[in-house]
């Protein structure tokens, strides 16, 4: 085994063996539930209304999955740090990058537990839309790309953090800014500049897929540029962490 | 004399003005469509310039009406096409439109095709006779499984903890076993 | 490895930190098949010297070898080293043995291979019936030991230990002795000690090393001398 698996094996036994993992889990697959039961009995429910729920559980998965992700890996080496465990790891052959890959995989799999619960809601709310087979592709693209985005941003921080507060203080911030353009009007967002930080914001993007490919039933031919951003953002982010993993330090800048 | 013909001119001339400018005639067919949310209807829509000038530009727009009030029925979601930009008619000319809609709501609504001119030329907007939507929910909308899925779900998830935390502590116990036996 | 041959070297070590100087040119060897003690003050630099000849901290001037490796093949010395950090954490939920056989992969050993000898570590240093406890309910004491054991499963041919009788009971101070005095005498393995105490590590010492302020002061045979210079540099 490499040691990047023996890395995210000891990862994954930590917290689905021995930690909170199924807890976690049994309690995302009850909020799906709640939202599913609210829908089933909505007695004012049209074709829209029904749709919007099965995009509404598409971005509960996506944002609880990613939510797990990047809190493991906000946590992966500054917390660490915090609890002085960093020292001994960093006196074993295995590199930064294998550290950081493995904690990576492992903290992948929360993402890919929240989206594999979320099926069975998926076709049951889907029954009769049409849409089903959308729902859960768009999620695992984009649960995918954002994990590996946020998931690896996280992780730089992580990194380059002296303390775990450091991290999810600048962690929450850059979430913080990234969400503006979700806030703001659509009216504001639709001309060009709008358009471009939508398209460039990883989650603007996401929101505007889901949006458009499950509710208002566009196809995906049209709707395939608007996945560039999120890839990039993909790339540029497994990129600085795979850059600074390969230089982890005992306390950065000293 | 004169006064009272000045008088019955005028009259004569106030009765007449607003015939004169009611240029625009709309027509719209099916009336009546009983259907499921969800099935799409073509209405079509005829548009007649009674008058004896180009109209000018015009638009059409999508009226939507729940009568009970108590609803929201919002035409935007009853079709991609709210409002249609309509080039000039000339006198006598006439155009026909095919208008799809697609109800989304349960219920009784009224639907209603709105000409006016775009510009400020001086005709008066027309609408189109109602058209009577009785919209019933098709038989399955919400699957039946939800309810067992949403509470079999969890429950599955708690087996499998459980589960794992059985075989975690098998594991432990044999390791605690392990040295003993041997030493 | 032989006994006598050098095994950690350093030339010239400095290392500033924003401008505060924790060490200053400092030079020594340590050897195969000894136990080199590191004494001096609090703040005198030992942590900060053993950081930089494990290869977790960069030095700003000066060179080491150890095991024959420079600082540009830092994954060949973590192989070849066991290092017992001042003050390490350990992870509360997880067992020792678990700790131990996970530390044991990371350095390429097969599963079974690992579990096997975090068990012999953990009867080494005496924690063999509590070898499924969690590690957040070990005293003090009882992490020190576990240190010491995880320094040890990669069967290193240097090893670092930062202070390792700190917080021991006697009986436990004399039994991680002896274990230290036994590597280096029948295994040949090079050993750095730090301590502040000279009496406690004199009688295990083959070699002394005492810094001041950053500095060495002295460096030679564990003899009389020593004494008298670290008594200078402590009071
Ligand atoms: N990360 C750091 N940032 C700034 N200064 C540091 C850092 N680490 C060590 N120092 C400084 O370097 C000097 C040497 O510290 P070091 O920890 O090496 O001493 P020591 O000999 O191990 O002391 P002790 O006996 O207390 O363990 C001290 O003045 C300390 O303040
Ligand atoms: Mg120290």
């Amino acid at each position: 085994m490499s040691a990047t698996a023996i890395v995210a094996r000891e990862e994954i036994s930590e917290t689905w063996l021995r930690g909170w993992g199924p807890w976690l889990a049994a309690v995302v697959a009850l909020t799906f539930s709640g939202t599913a039961i609210a829908l089933g009995y909505s007695s004012q429910l049209n074709l829209l209304d029904a749709r919007e729920g099965l995009a509404v559980v598409v971005r509960m998965s996506i944002g609880v999955g990613v939510l797990l992700v990047v809190l493991s890996m906000a946590d992966s080496i500054s917390g660490m740090r915090d609890r002085s465990t960093l020292e001994p790891m960093l006196l074993t052959p295995v590199s930064g990058t294998s550290l950081v890959g493995g904690k990576l995989a492992a903290a992948g799999l929360g993402w890919l537990v929240a989206f594999v619960v979320s099926l069975p809601y998926l076709y049951v709310l889907g029954d009769g839309l049409g849409r089903i087979a959308v729902a859960i592709g768009v999620s695992a693209v984009l649960g995918a790309l954002l994990s590996i985005t946020f998931g690896a941003a996280a992780a730089f921080l992580s990194i380059r953090s002296r303390t775990n507060l450091q991290t999810l203080g600048l962690g929450l911030g850059g979430l913080a800014f990234l969400s503006i353009p979700l806030l703001l009007p659509a009216s504001v967002m639709s001309n060009p500049v709008g358009e471009l930080i939508a398209r460039a914001d990883p989650l603007s993007a996401a929101q505007h897929i889901i949006g458009s490919l499950i509710i208002d039933q566009n196809s995906l031919a049209s709707e395939i540029s608007w996945f560039l951003g999120p890839v990039v953002a993909a790339i540029v982010a497994s990129w600085l962490a795979w850059r600074s993993a390969a230089f982890i330090q005992l306390e950065p800048g000293s | 004399m004169s006064g009272r013909l000045l008088v019955l001119s005028l009259l004569v001339l106030l009765a007449a003005a607003p015939a004169a400018a009611q240029t625009l005639e709309v027509g719209v067919s099916p009336v009546e469509i009983a259907t499921e949310i969800g099935d799409e209807h073509a209405l079509d829509v005829s548009i007649v310039n009674r008058g004896s000038q180009p109209t000018g530009p015009l638009v059409a727009h999508l009226v939507v009406i729940d009568p009970s009030g108590g609803g929201s029925a919002d035409a935007e979601d009853w079709t991609g096409e709210l409002n249609r930009p309509l080039s000039s008619l000339e006198a006598g000319e006439s155009i026909n439109l095919d208008w799809d809609i697609k109800p989304i709501m349960r219920g009784d609504f009224i639907a209603l095709i709105t000409v006016a001119p775009a510009d400020r030329s001086p005709i008066d907007p027309a609408s189109s006779p109602a058209v009577y939507f009785a919209v019933t929910q098709p038989t399955l909308l919400v699957s039946g499984a939800t309810v067992p899925v949403s509470i079999a779900v969890p429950l599955i998830i708690l087996a499998f903890g459980w589960w794992l935390l059985r075989i975690e502590r098998k594991r432990v116990a044999a390791l605690a076993g392990f040295g003993s036996s041997a030493s | 490895m032989h006994s006598g041959q050098p095994a950690i070297v350093c030339t010239s070590i400095s290392k500033t930190y924003q401008g505060q100087t924790a060490l200053a040119d400092v030079s020594f060897t340590a050897y195969a098949g000894q136990v080199t003690g590191l004494l001096g003050p609090n703040g005198a630099g030992k942590t900060t010297l053993i950081r930089i000849v494990t290869t977790i901290v960069k030095p700003s001037a000066g060179t080491y070898q150890v095991a024959g490796f420079g600082p540009d093949q830092a994954i060949d010395i973590r192989a070849r080293i066991g290092v017992m950090p001042e003050s390490a954490g350990y992870p509360k939920r997880t067992r020792a043995i678990d700790l131990l056989t996970y530390h044991g992969r990371l350095y390429g050993a097969p599963a079974d291979e690992a579990r096997a000898n975090a068990m012999e570590m953990l009867m080494a240093v005496g924690l063999a019936d509590r070898r499924t406890d969690r590690i957040g309910t070990y005293s003090r004491g009882m992490r020190q030991r576990l240190g010491l054991a995880r320094a040890l499963m990669n069967n290193p041919r240097v090893v670092f230990l930062d202070e390792p009788t700190l917080g021991l009971d006697p009986a436990g101070q004399q039994g991680i002795l002896e274990l230290i005095d036994e590597l280096a005498a029948q295994r040949d393995v090079a050993v750095l000690l730090t301590s502040h105490l000279l009496a406690e590590i004199q009688g295990i010492c083959d070699r002394a090393v005492i810094l001041d302020h950053g500095r060495v002061v002295f460096d030679a045979e564990a003899t009389q001398g020593l004494s008298e210079i670290f008594h200078k540099v402590t009071t």
